[in-house]
Order: C-alpha cells, then sequence, then structure tokens
C-alpha cells in the first residue's frame, strides 16, 4: 500500500498517523484524513505524526502547507510529530519551511492545550 | 558504460514505480544509501512537475554508470510548483539543493559518486 492514514485522540488533539509514501498520487488522500479528523476537535488541532513515513517530496510537503492553512483560517491549529533523522525534516530544511512548520520529535511532546 | 531506462505514462500512480527503478539501479551500482535517497526524491520531483504541467508524453528517466558514477537524466521537465506551495521556489531549486553540482534546465542531469 502507498499510504497508511490512521487516527486517534491526543487529549484536545486529533492525531492522524501516516505511514507509508506521502507524494503527488497519495497526497489528497492525506489532506482529505487530515481534514475529516480536524472536524472531530472544537477549534480544529490536529497532530500528523510522520514516525512511520517512508517517503516525502514536495507534492506532500504541499498538501501539510494547504491543512495548515485550512485549520488556522478557522482558529484551529497543525502540529507535526517526526523523528529528528527523518526525510520529512530534511525536506523542511531544504525547502526553508523549517521556519513555518514546528516540529515535534514525537507526538507525546506536543502540549495538550 | 551501462545504462537502464524507465519510460512511463504521467499518472501520478506511477509515482512509486519510478522512486523503485531509482532506488533499485542506484543499489545495484553501489550508490551510498543518503545520495539513493536522494535521488530518489529528485525523480519524484520531476516525475512530480512533469504530470502537474499536464505533459502527454511518456516521461523517460535514465540511469548511466560511468567509471566513477552514476547519472540520472531526463528531459523535457517542467518547474511547475506542487500545490499548497505557491510562492515557493519551485522543484528545481530542491534539486540544486540536493544536488549542487547538477544540471538543472529542459533537461536534468544529476550526477553521484559510487561506492568504491
Amino acid at each position: 500500500m502507498d499510504l497508511t492514514l490512521e487516527r486517534r485522540t491526543h487529549g484536545s488533539w486529533a492525531v492522524v498517523e501516516v505511514g507509508g509514501e506521502l507524494d503527488l498520487y497519495t497526497a489528497p488522500s492525506f489532506r482529505e484524513s487530515v481534514l475529516e479528523a480536524s472536524g472531530e476537535t472544537d477549534p480544529p488541532k490536529v497532530i500528523v505524526d510522520f514516525r512511520s513515513l517512508g517517503f516525502i517530496d514536495s507534492s506532500g510537503l504541499g498538501a501539510i502547507v494547504a491543512c495548515l492553512k485550512h485549520l488556522r483560517e478557522r482558529g484551529g491549529d497543525l502540529a507535526l510529530a517526526a523523528p529528528d533523522d527523518s526525510g520529512l525534516r530534511r525536506l523542511l530544511d531544504l525547502t526553508g519551511l523549517d521556519r513555518v512548520l514546528t516540529l515535534y520529535a514525537s507526538a507525546d511532546e506536543i502540549p495538550q492545550d | 558504460m551501462s545504462t537502464a531506462r524507465l519510460q512511463v505514462a504521467g499518472d501520478p500512480a506511477l509515482a512509486l514505480i519510478v522512486r523503485i527503478f531509482v532506488g533499485a539501479t542506484a543499489e545495484r551500482w553501489n550508490v551510498p544509501p543518503t545520495a539513493r535517497d536522494d535521488l530518489r526524491l529528485a525523480a519524484s520531483e520531476l516525475f512530480a512537475g512533469a504530470v502537474e504541467a499536464g505533459r502527454d508524453e511518456p516521461i523517460a528517466f535514465e540511469l548511466s554508470a560511468t567509471e566513477d558514477g552514476v547519472e540520472l537524466r531526463t528531459d523535457e521537465v517542467s518547474t511547475a510548483t506542487p500545490a499548497g506551495l505557491e510562492g515557493w521556489e519551485g522543484r528545481f531549486d530542491l534539486i540544486r539543493a540536493l544536488f549542487p553540482g547538477s544540471e538543472v534546465g529542459e533537461t536534468v542531469r544529476i550526477r553521484v559518486a559510487t561506492d568504491g
């Protein structure tokens, strides 16, 4: 399977755990899952847990940024969790998006409020 | 010199096939793991750019093993910006950041050294 998406909650946050490969083909499913999850909390707050992610390219980054914009426009927020040595962190660094997106090492580190 | 070539239709579902082809060929030709991952990322960007630009013709990726490394080449590429990243300077800048010595234009050539 190209992409796996599992949902759970973490305090006042909805969590989407992403595994597999996030690219041009799988980005729409990712976006749909995050936006669905955002309806579970008020305000809409979603943690995307990328610890099982195998690959991401800039199409995947575009989907993350689109979700971030959507949630912030509705008074919510999007938090990302990814290990320090992950491809996501490297890609954010290369593209300069590390200045826009905040990453935590794990979902457990994200403040509950 | 050995050459491997993949030609695929511009179907987003085939991005995974492009990455498998590039990753497996690079591994067979002793490209170190980090450079292999970067080649897979570059190939994915080039494929996605071509698809998003609405290219009708199949997209070809060619890997060549030389005496001192491996070259990835693709032609008629596009600078399309991913949806959601409007204002970002583009896939080409990412490829240049990954491979500072690459030739990036209508034809893209990326060269990486091999182990041993």
